[in-house]
């Protein structure tokens, strides 16, 4: 039920027939009507993104170290050091931002595509550990 | 321009090595060598001052260096700071099998070309980069990339592919590659074999290999001749020979053959001891008898062969080319040699090449050889030698026992040298304190090839007489 305070948003139309159909198509859900789906859309959404930035604050946390121990064995030390040194030195808070950083720092020791490889297993471990957890 | 191998036997036979900016294939079944002759070569690189990288694609770079050679471990070390290299074979657990995609391989390799200024590249195992391609075809057109693309940043590479029925892994390789070689291993012996080198010629066969502690070294199957030397008449060293001989040349091979008992190796050690009297080197080497026996026996005799060495090789178990290159070796300024009992090697497959090579060594480098060839049986054998001995042969002179008298007695006969005027006749010789003393020649028996001479030619000679 609304009140006073509750705000209008629109959708269009093709959405709104597709809302009704798939409340129709999955009842068990109990959605009574297309305001309380959008309302449980929304809410989910927000949990998916507050759930992928704490993810991402824990890569950004293990990230200079887990960098460090996969370069360091895939091209050894002194890279992995001089590496992580450089990880180190950013300030950006930004999750994406940071692992967008770190991503540049790796592309000059590794190329782009193995940075973007080594920076999203980081980030899918954090995502396995969370589960694991749950 | 060329890039070494790292092996400087292997440079020698392949037109001094890699084409600059080139991709090679090292191929061969498991075992052979493929990883060690890749990292000898770039380690090789790294030695001479140039930024190498080695990728690897299967084993974990931890596994390959554990179990490296101590001496390579130790070369290793001492050029760590030029020595790259990228792990993929640990990766892969870790990061996915992704990371095997040949663009994000090609991309990670040619970064640290870039980043350390790379000039040598060893690409270890390709298998692995098949995973993401279906047909022949692909794979081919993925090397070639790879090819392609590590020749524009001015590398030279090796990679290394399983050997399956006698080719390469996916039959393509060769096609994409600058030079290939393969690696074989018998479970015996190492066997390198170069199938093609763009931009020189080659010399093509088997050629020995073998894995030492500090790194790869390649035996090829034939000796490379040092320079022309001035042909010269020479002695044999036993003077009423000499005579009987005509002429004898310098870097002559004198086939010397007979069965045991006959005293060859006093021939032999008379051979060396006329090099060593003039101040020269002479070189004994034996495959039958060891060298402290031979030695015994010379001091026995009251001789002492001061300048001459006296070998024993124990060839049996020994890698045929391995050993023409340790023979090289020890000919090092030696104008004379006795090779004693090289029969013993004629039963393995390369005794063909071994002989050619070894003689044809000697003779163009002006070192006289004598071949002692023993031949089994007593009496009534006419064998002198086995047909590449025979073929190399200058001189050859057969000895044998002949029973003359009730007695066995020792006899010679030249069947042949460069002098039309060399002694037809059989010779009878014994051996006497200071070696071979030349006796006579055999007047009045015949057959005595046969070891059992008959009168017949006095008889004949008494009747004619009789009826003039």
């Amino acid at each position: 039920m609304g009140n006073n305070e509750d705000k209008m948003v629109r959708v269009p139309k093709d959405m709104y027939d597709a809302i009704g159909e798939l409340i129709k198509k999955y009842p068990q859900y109990g959605w009574k009507g297309p305001s309380e789906f959008v309302r449980d859309a929304i809410r989910r959404y927000v949990e998916e993104l507050h759930r992928r930035e704490i993810i991402l604050k824990k890569a950004m946390k293990v990230m200079p170290d887990r960098v460090k121990m996969i370069l360091s064995r895939f091209m050894g030390e002194d890279e992995a050091m001089e590496a992580y040194r450089r990880i180190m030195e950013i300030r950006e808070e930004d999750p994406e931002e940071y692992i967008g950083e770190v991503v540049n720092v790796l592309k000059e020791y590794v190329g782009e595509k193995l940075a973007e490889i080594i920076a999203r297993r980081i980030v899918e471990e954090r995502l396995y550990e969370g589960e694991h957890r749950d | 321009m060329k890039v070494s191998t790292g092996i400087k036997n292997l440079d020698s036979i392949m037109g001094g090595g890699f084409l600059e900016r080139s991709f090679n294939l090292v191929y061969g079944g498991g075992g052979t060598g493929k990883t060690l002759f890749t990292l000898n070569f770039l380690l090789k690189g790294a030695e001479e001052g140039k930024h190498v990288i080695y990728v690897t694609l299967e084993e974990s770079w931890d596994d390959i260096t554990r179990k490296l050679p101590q001496g390579m471990k130790d070369r290793l070390e001492k050029v760590k700071d030029r020595f790259h290299y990228l792990d993929f074979g640990s990766m892969r657990p870790v990061l996915g099998r992704e990371v095997l995609k040949s663009d994000v391989l090609l991309e990670a390799i040619t970064s640290s070309i870039v980043v350390h200024n790379i000039s040598l590249a060893g690409l270890d195992g390709i298998a692995p980069i098949s995973l993401y391609y279906e047909n022949e075809k692909k794979i081919r057109s993925v090397i070639f990339d790879i090819s392609q693309s590590l020749k524009s940043y001015g590398v030279t590479t090796i990679f290394t592919s399983e050997e399956i029925n006698g080719v390469s892994r996916y039959g393509v390789e060769e096609y994409v590659s600058d030079s290939v070689i393969r690696l074989i291993y018998t479970g015996r012996f190492r066997r390198l074999q170069i199938l093609k080198t763009r931009g020189s010629d080659f010399v093509g066969g088997l050629h020995g290999f073998e894995i030492s502690t500090d790194g790869l070294r390649v035996y090829p199957r034939v000796l490379f001749s040092e320079g022309k030397h001035e042909i010269k008449e020479e002695s044999l060293g036993i003077p009423k020979l000499d005579n009987m001989l005509g002429v004898i040349y310098s870097g002559d091979v004198t086939l010397l053959s007979g069965p045991p008992g006959t005293g060859k190796y006093l021939f032999g050690v008379q051979f060396i001891k006329s090099s060593c009297a003039h101040g020269k080197k002479g070189v004994y080497i034996s495959f039958e008898e060891n060298s402290a026996k031979i030695k015994k026996r010379l001091q026995d005799m009251g001789e002492n062969l001061k300048n001459c060495r006296v070998i024993y090789i124990d060839a049996l178990e020994m890698d045929m080319y391995r050993l023409l290159w340790v023979i090289r070796d020890r000919l090092k300024d030696a104008d004379r040699v006795v090779f004693h009992g090289i029969n013993v090697l004629s039963k393995r497959d390369e005794y063909p090449d071994f002989v050619h090579s070894l003689l044809n060594y000697t003779r163009r480098n002006g070192i006289g050889s004598m071949v002692i060839y023993t031949i089994p049986g007593i009496i009534g054998t006419n064998t002198i030698g086995d047909e590449n001995v025979v073929y190399m042969s200058d001189n050859i002179i057969r000895v044998l026992f002949a029973e003359i008298n009730g007695e066995l007695k020792k006899v010679l006969v030249i069947i042949k040298t460069h002098s039309p005027t060399h002694e037809r006749g059989l010779v009878e010789y014994r051996l006497g304190k200071r070696g071979v003393i030349i006796v006579g020649k055999i007047e009045e028996l015949e057959g005595i090839m046969s070891g059992t001479p008959s009168k017949q030619m006095e008889i004949r000679k008494r009747v004619e007489k009789f009826f003039k």
